[in-house]
């Protein structure tokens, strides 16, 4: 029973990140409403970056910048910069899919005065 | 539908929860990422390319692929707002204009732009839904722009030494323009950053990244490889690849201002960028 | 020069797309002659390429000079070489077919349709060229950010459809990054090569021996699954292909579903190597219902659409179960007649789109509307005619071919079910593409729209038909397409020999 409390207070960020990546899901599939939709796979894609950016964690280590005092001997007393590369291009990426989603609901509401997906949907039937 | 999905999305959750049992704790050292690859980066970053941020030098020496895709990408974004919501102003169609006469505040509401000439000293156009300005907003307001702006060059140039680079500065770029367009109007912004202006930056910021890239080429280097240019800026290989950095950096932010700032206008005024917040 | 071949590939569509910005202000008339030129020059020196490829064997390019695994790599092997010429090839017929309807389509906005254009294609070439498994994810993202866009302008519901791609679409591809993540945690390498060799040092017998890498496995194919639209996870496909403008849909419908199924036989071959990737007995059964669920679902969806382009579509969802399946059954056949299939479902669907564009054009897409077809367009209509043969898997078009090693991979696996689902779904083919053809042939032409004096009268009469085909700059490129599926099927062997049994390893059974 100590083991597994122990296992889980080494991976709760894990879990953390996979509940988060659970809501942001849960609101792309069950709202209705388009712009929850988007907010949704926003926090689906965050979740995923806190994933990379923990890998790159170091015990002991500072920021990923040359400190003169200690010189680059010894790479484990830095975090390791490839995730945090990788994840700021994720996060642009993420920044310029939601930017075009804005757009397309911007002109979705224009065309049918509603952003509300089920709406939408009736009244095209309805045509 | 909804209970449907919270049950799958719970499944997925426990199922994903089970995956993680063999990877390493939080902060571990002798984790694989820790010990493959990244010591490279972490070793070669100053002696192969002069710049102490390793965030840096892996951005945009060691993967500076990946980031030109990822300019092409914020790039890709203005040119997909413009293609999917500018309202482009067909002939023949009548827009109502709003000019305020500045002494008296009447304002006259006129079918076409042309009667007053739209720097008069007299009357100043206005949107819609014009509010007076708050004065102590708006003069504080552009107070901050110059010094946001110094700033965002700062974290332009300084990106080989502290925490910055393109997209950070060209992001406080366009945030300047987009307080300008928050506290006074659209058009403010307009005259100060043209939509024209906006795209060909963006096309230049990129043109420039990828242009460094293929000018290796004919120094004999492979694409992106600033090292090629030590003959010609006549230094070192570590300080040419510094060199390097700093002029792909350049071309990003530029991207990125003005990107953001397109992007900005043309959500913020449903494509006509004409009115808007 | 030559090394530098494999950037030289990317570089003008790159460069292209932002002349055709900046050629909005200063040179608007020379735009689609600057984007045709960039998309033929990618296609000179992805022929170029390929021909050097195929002749010498891989070539690995490093960018940016640093070796792989501290940089990103090119790896132009003779697989990735072939497909790279095809898709810029697809890429360039299409653009030369639909000059018109892309001036029609989209009047004021034709030089940011370029670029986005452009850059779509760019993206597609990335992803089938690059050696580095999180370049991909950012190319992936590429290809996919200019195709919502594209998509988006056409009928009512193109901007929903297209907006619902986007989400699914972003979806795939962020499971994607995620199994990439859970890659790297356990081996701290991001280029293919190299993950290949740690995996193979981290599992030795098989997948099965570690959860992660096998939680992995599954959630990368969960993103490849969702982006190319296999049966589960199709909803968005057939909407996005067919409420938008025809030329939008005749790039992307046949570039994305077949450049994701090369991702997942790259993953196979060079991520994970064939034996570890089907060591999961389990992952190759479920994903082998699925497979044989969208042969069977797309198969039966496509009989009962109304027109061609949305019954298109759902032959493509069929086609993907094809590819997947035949990627899973764990033979050499069958992967040989996945990755046939790739290069010959690419001709064939870039064929019928285009010959669908066409029709649109000149008749309408209603099957209503296209009586009398093989007399009014009897070039559209026998392109038609070839693509439709080539899938219902017709000797001598490829179609035929690459059915024939995946059924003669299913029958060694002894999967009956999948092998019954493809004669089935060939079956199915025939009875569409036939509707199609007695209509052509047999059926009574609708009056023609605009001169339209017959409809006046009280009855109706026979209406006189003639020959209303397209301008040779629109069927040129079809013709050529059309050539290629006979010149396929008669290759076959040589390029399985060069481009299949290069990559694939020697010891798979």
């Amino acid at each position: 029973m100590h083991e597994l409390f122990a296992e889980f207070g080494n991976k709760f960020h894990y879990y953390a990140y996979f509940a988060i990546m659970m809501i942001g899901l849960y609101a792309m599939i069950a709202k209705t409403n388009l712009l929850k939709k988007c907010i949704g796979l926003g926090i689906f894609q965050t979740a995923i970056m806190l994933f990379y950016v923990s890998i790159g964690a170091k015990e002991g280590a500072g920021i990923p910048i040359i400190d003169p005092a200690l010189g680059t001997a010894d790479p484990a007393a830095y975090a390791n910069p490839l995730p945090q590369v990788l994840m700021l291009t994720a996060i642009v990426v993420s920044v310029a899919t939601l930017g075009v989603a804005l757009a397309l609901i911007q002109n979705i509401h224009r065309d049918h005065g509603t952003i509300e997906e089920d709406e939408i949907l009736q009244r095209l039937r309805g045509k | 539908m909804k209970r449907l999905a919270l049950f799958a999305v719970i499944l997925a959750g426990v199922l994903f929860a089970a995956t993680a049992s063999e990877f390493p704790r939080l902060g571990a050292v002798d984790s694989a990422p820790s010990r493959h690859v990244s010591p490279a980066y972490i070793q070669g970053s100053q002696p192969q390319t002069h710049t102490p941020n390793f965030v840096t030098s892996v951005l945009a020496d060691y993967r500076g692929f990946d980031t030109m895709f990822e300019t092409t990408v914020v790039f890709l974004a203005g040119m997909s707002c413009f293609f999917i919501l500018r309202a482009l102003r067909r002939r023949g169609v009548t827009e109502v204009y709003y000019y305020r006469h500045k002494p008296t505040g009447v304002v006259l509401a006129m079918l076409t732009p042309r009667r007053i000439p739209p720097r008069s000293s007299c009357f100043e156009r206005i949107d819609a839904d014009w509010m007076p300005q708050d004065m102590v907003v708006e003069t504080m307001c552009l107070f901050m722009v110059p010094f946001i702006q110094v700033f965002a060059l700062y974290v332009i140039a300084h990106g080989h030494y502290s925490p910055g680079g393109g997209f950070q500065g060209g992001v406080l770029l366009a945030a300047s323009f987009i307080l300008v367009g928050l506290s006074r109007d659209l058009r403010t912004v307009e005259s100060l950053l043209t939509e024209k202006t906006a795209i060909l930056a963006a096309a230049a910021g990129v043109c420039i990244y990828a242009g460094t890239g293929l000018l290796a080429l004919c120094f004999g280097g492979n694409f992106l490889d600033y090292g090629a240019y030590a003959s010609f800026f006549g230094a070192a290989v570590p300080a040419a690849r510094s060199m390097g950095i700093l002029i792909v950096e350049i071309g990003v932010a530029l991207t990125v201002m003005a990107t953001l700032v397109t992007i900005y206008k043309l959500v913020s005024s449903r494509g006509t960028v004409e009115e808007g917040l | 020069m030559t090394a530098q071949l494999p950037i030289l590939a990317v570089a003008p569509l790159l460069f292209g797309a932002f002349a055709v910005t900046v050629g909005r202000f200063l040179f608007r008339r020379a735009n689609y002659a600057v984007a045709a030129l960039a998309l033929a020059a990618s296609f000179a020196a992805s022929v170029l390429l390929a021909i050097r490829i195929l002749s010498q064997g891989t070539a690995i390019y490093f960018v940016g000079g640093w070796p792989p695994p501290i940089g990103i790599s090119y790896v132009a092997d003779p697989l990735s070489a072939l497909m790279l010429a095809f898709v810029s090839g697809a890429a360039l017929c299409t653009f030369l077919a639909s000059k018109a309807e892309i001036e029609t389509s989209y009047p004021l906005k034709n030089s940011a349709f370029f670029a986005l254009f452009l850059l779509a294609v760019a993206g597609h070439m990335g992803i089938v060229i690059t050696g580095d498994a999180f370049n991909l994810y950012v190319l992936i993202e590429v290809a996919a950010l200019s195709g919502y866009a594209i998509l988006a302008q056409g009928r009512e519901r193109a901007m929903l459809s297209s907006l619902n791609y986007l989400f699914v679409g972003s979806l795939g591809a962020s499971l994607y990054l995620l199994g990439m993540g859970y890659l790297y945690i356990m081996t701290g390498s991001l280029n293919m090569a190299d993950l290949s060799g740690i995996i193979g040092q981290l599992a030795p017998d098989g997948l099965s021996g570690s959860t992660a890498l096998a939680a992995a496995w599954g959630v990368i194919l969960a993103g490849l699954f969702v982006k190319m639209g296999l049966f589960p996870f199709h909803s968005w496909l057939p909407a996005a292909y067919s409420f938008s403008a025809a030329p939008a849909a005749a790039l992307v419908a046949p570039l994305t579903t077949k450049v994701m199924a090369y991702v997942l036989v790259r993953m196979i071959l060079s991520v994970f190597t064939p034996d570890a990737a089907w060591s999961l007995p389990a992952v190759n059964t479920l994903v082998l219902i699925l497979a044989t669920a969208a042969i069977l679902y797309g198969s039966f969806c496509a009989l009962a659409q109304r027109s061609l382009r949305k019954m298109l579509c759902f032959i493509l969802l069929s086609e993907v179960g094809y590819m997947v399946g035949g990627a899973f059954l764990g033979n050499r056949a069958a992967l040989t007649g996945t990755i046939y299939h790739i290069f010959a479902d690419l001709l064939m669907t870039l064929c019928l789109f285009l010959a669908a564009s066409n029709v649109e054009r000149g008749t309408g897409g209603r099957f209503s509307d296209m009586g009398g077809l093989f007399r009014r367009m009897p070039v559209t209509a026998a392109a038609m005619a070839m693509g439709g043969l080539s899938m219902i898997g017709v000797p001598p078009f490829c179609g035929f071919f690459s059915k024939w090693y995946l059924l003669s991979g299913a029958i060694s696996a002894g999967s009956y079910v999948f092998a019954g689902a493809l004669v089935l779904s060939s079956l199915v083919n025939a009875v569409l593409f036939f509707r199609i053809f007695e209509i052509g042939f047999f059926g009574t032409p609708a009056a023609p729209s605009a001169s339209s004096g017959e409809a006046a009268h009280g009855h109706p009469e026979p209406i006189p038909l003639f020959c209303d085909e397209m301008p040779a700059a629109r069927l040129a490129p079809l013709c050529v397409v059309a050539a290629g599926l006979v010149a396929m099927g008669l290759l076959t062997g040589e390029i399985v020999r060069l481009a299949v049994n290069a990559v694939l390893p020697p010891g798979l059974g």
